[in-house]
């Protein structure tokens, strides 16, 4: 603006000849005053809508911001499809369903989705399973690639209707492990808006080993079902741009949890202080660099809150109990992680199926977290601790 | 100075110039000491370990205020009155030598300017109607007072007494300012935008337009540049070069020239130039102890980059830079027989104080003043620099062409 002011009054002839001179000056000016113009007006438009995620709280000049916006698609859909009013399925319920025939008549979609640890002393899918019960394959069939990301809507949709899922199918899933990675599979129906979810409560162990119920080699096949996947629901996903606020917070409160969002941490107990990292030899790429946890999560296994014979979720008021007695505060949101999010799913459930609290999971977990350059990490081991440290790993 | 040159006079050596530059001395040696200790305890406590730095930063600005005379209001006068547009080479350079020193340092921290990542610590501040009216409240506040707030705080120790009440007045000023700080900020300011040029063009784009801009400036102005009287011809022996340093006007390019290389490195090591900062905390924070003043106030407190007050119990760096431009000036005027007492009436320091709190006002609510938003800003490519140069050039102009400095300090200016 004043440039223009101050410019615009060009030269005047000042003296015979100066026609030309008048006019490179006036040619000059305009020039001048054109790309101030420009200059001005671009400087001030918002040309890149995206919005910078970094979250580093830092001052924009003096830092970088190391992490990285990938877009994942998604929206904000609140917690109305995700809560569900009778979230656990019992044996019991399951068995009287299977007498009563073909479950896809029933509406019923059953699946198995189970890690097959050669640990396991559960039959693993291929050689027996509970009747008509489908196959997932966790790791395969939910992601993308050689991306750390789910599959696509589109995907899922084709996914979806390939178990024979329809719009008001209740998804009914099991797995062995506690039903960790059936959880996982939960949450990931629920992140693309299946709406009827149930975990089979106590899982493959209480079936098979407690129960001592039937299992069967006949694979089902299913009638196509109709159901459309929606957008990834972000109320129930947290990104490590938003924990890193949460942790850059806590950090600055020495560790206290002060961001008003409760972190929970699934991992062990050494996992969580920082002394012992991920054993490499049995849980390849879970490894991470750093070890610790993020400032101001607190610590519950998930081995707590099931019960050790039948494998169940305990009584609701006890799972509550135990979260409040480890410093959790219901009245505020809460994150849970892991190592990858496959337990960390296993809370999610507890907390927001079973307890109605909205709760995310930080899928990226400590895979992400104890490998990203320059985020706060807690470690009360006493040691420095992690390939940086004197872990002799 | 350089219209009317006659053969040189012989300076000579008086008692007099004795005392002079014993004082001078003493404060030189004080202010280095000064320094000194700084450095040694790394201003802890005091300002912190840029304190010495910005201490010498701030006396050698006093001694370019003052030997280069780059005073906006002996500039601004010059040019509207005396039709001598020779000393806006000086800021004219200035700018363009501390932007590019801005340039270099903005692009090792920001490789990719934009919209999003304005460097907070840099003076680029808000254009709205109100830094325009801040502007407009300063220009005329200049002309009435005799002196911008810099041009006080080194004209002071030159024996300009009316500084004394326009300085007092700043402080007013400063007070009324943060009263009307909540109406003006939240009608006017919240809101509006913070053009940033480099943001989206690339730096090369920002100091190629801002060098044309001067560019041009620099030409239109030659209309007003009166002849230059020669000199005899003459040896540069010892009398020679304390009549260049110390009795001259140092050559407006010179002048231009070190002033940006301080902003440079002011930016560089600490912080942007201002020199309201300091006043205007300790103003805020008498009145936030007096219970005048909320604790907390919006917009100010929250992302205003400028000489923004804040509630302070010590010294800052910005004090030290003050401090230096008082002592520093005072001791590099002595010497050239500058100092002269300016006959201060009841009169003329009630004009003075009056203009000072527009002064005052508006630098508060413009979040500077000449230094800060002018300098600091167009080095820092900031539009609002621009915005609030014009305004004060506007109003200073208007000013000086009715007369407004010689009504109020009557006798004052020579015809």
């Amino acid at each position: 603006m004043s440039t223009e002011e101050s410019t615009s009054p060009t030269p005047t002839g000042t003296g015979p000849g100066t026609a030309g001179k008048t006019a490179i000056a006036v040619i000059a000016t305009a020039a001048l005053a054109g790309t101030a113009g420009f200059v001005v007006a671009n400087s001030t438009a918002d040309n890149d809508a995206e919005t910078t995620t970094g979250g580093s709280g830092t001052t924009a000049g003096e830092a970088a911001t190391t992490v990285t916006e990938a877009e994942i698609p998604g929206e904000n859909r609140g917690f109305e499809d995700v809560h569900t009013d009778e979230p656990l399925a019992t044996t019991e319920w399951l068995a009287e369903r299977l007498d009563e025939g073909d479950l896809h008549e029933q509406d019923i979609v059953l699946l198995d989705v189970s890690e097959n640890l050669p640990s396991s002393e559960l039959t693993p899918y291929s050689e027996a399973h509970i009747p008509q019960a489908q196959y997932v394959e966790w790791s395969e069939e939910f992601t993308q690639p050689n991306t750390r990301e789910f599959i696509s809507a589109d995907e899922f949709t084709e996914l979806a209707q390939s178990l024979g899922i329809n719009d008001d199918s209740t998804v009914v899933l099991y797995g062995d492990n506690n039903n960790w990675f059936a959880a996982y599979a939960s949450w990931v129906f629920n992140l693309y808006g299946v709406e009827d979810v149930k975990l089979l409560d106590g899982g493959l162990h209480k079936w098979e080993l407690y129960d001592e119920r039937e299992l069967v080699e006949d694979v089902p096949s299913v009638p196509e079902g109709n159901f459309e996947a929606e957008t990834q629901n972000h109320d129930i996903r947290a990104f490590q741009p938003e924990v890193l606020e949460i942790a850059e917070e806590n950090a600055a409160s020495d560790g206290e949890s002060t961001a008003g969002v409760n972190l929970v941490d699934i991992r062990s107990a050494e996992e969580h202080t920082g002394e012992i990292g991920v054993d490499p030899d049995i849980f390849q790429g879970e490894g991470a660099a750093i070890w610790g946890h993020i400032p101001g999560s607190v610590n519950v296994t998930w081995t707590q809150i099931v019960d050790e014979e039948t494998g169940e979720f305990l009584p609701a008021e006890e799972i509550r109990a135990i979260y409040e007695d480890a410093g959790v505060d219901f009245n505020n949101p809460t994150i849970a992680y892991c190592r990858i999010g496959e337990r960390a799913s296993h809370t999610w459930y507890a907390l927001s199926q079973i307890l109605g609290e909205e709760v995310k999971v930080y899928d990226g977990s400590w895979s992400e977290w104890g490998n990203s350059v320059g985020v706060p990490v807690a470690n009360t081991s006493g040691e420095r601790a992690g390939l940086w440290g004197q872990s002799g790993d | 100075m350089t219209v009317e040159v006659k053969a040189d006079r012989e300076l000579g050596w008086t008692r007099a110039d004795t005392v002079r530059t014993s004082i001078a001395v003493s404060v030189a040696a004080a202010l280095l000491g000064l320094a000194g200790y700084l450095a040694a305890t790394d201003g802890e406590g005091l300002g912190g370990s840029n304190a010495a730095l910005m201490l010498l930063i701030g006396a050698g600005l006093g001694i370019l205020f003052e030997r280069g005379r780059y005073c906006f209001f002996c500039i601004f006068r010059d040019l509207f009155e005396k039709k001598n547009s020779r000393g806006m080479y000086a800021i004219l350079v200035s700018i363009a030598v501390g932007m590019i020193g801005y340039a270099a340092i903005f692009s090792t921290r920001i490789p990719t300017p934009s919209a999003d990542n304005v460097p907070s610590d840099a003076h680029i501040a808000p254009v709205s109607i109100a830094l325009v009216v801040a502007g407009l409240a300063f220009g005329v506040g200049m002309v009435i007072s005799g002196g911008c707030i810099a041009g006080h705080l080194y004209r002071l120790p030159e024996g300009h007494l009316r500084s004394i009440p326009a300085l007092g007045g700043v402080v007013v000023g400063f007070g009324l300012g943060f009263l009307s700080w909540d109406f003006m900020y939240s009608h006017f300011i919240l809101g509006a935008p913070v053009p940033w040029l480099p943001a989206g063009n690339g730096y090369a784009l920002a100091v190629l337009v801002q060098l044309g801009v001067l560019a041009a400036i620099g030409v239109w102005l030659l209309r007003w540049n009166p002849r230059v009287q020669g000199r005899a011809d003459r040896t540069v022996d010892a009398t020679e070069l304390r009549r260049l340093v110390f009795f001259k006007r140092w050559p407006a390019l010179t002048t231009g020239v070190a002033v940006g290389l301080l902003a440079i490195l002011a930016y560089y090591k600490d912080q942007p130039l201002g020199v309201t900062q300091q006043i205007s905390s300790l103003t805020r924070t008498g009145m936030t102890e007096v219970g005048w003043l909320d604790q907390f106030m919006p917009g100010l407190d929250e992302r205003l980059a400028g000489c923004v007050a804040v509630v302070t119990h010590t010294i800052t760096t910005n004090g030290w830079l003050i401090l230096g431009i008082v002592l520093a000036s005072l001791a590099a005027a002595l010497p050239g027989r500058r100092f002269r007492v300016e006959k201060a009436t009841a009169f003329n320091s009630s004009t003075a104080f009056a203009g000072g709190i527009l002064l005052g006002w508006g630098s508060m609510i413009g979040l500077g003043c000449t230094i800060g938003v002018l300098l600091s800003g167009t080095h820092a490519f900031a539009l609002s620099g621009w915005v609030f140069g014009a305004a004060i050039l506007v109003a200073s102009g208007l000013g000086f062409r009715f007369g407004l400095h010689r009504k109020a300090a009557p006798g004052a200016f020579p015809d």
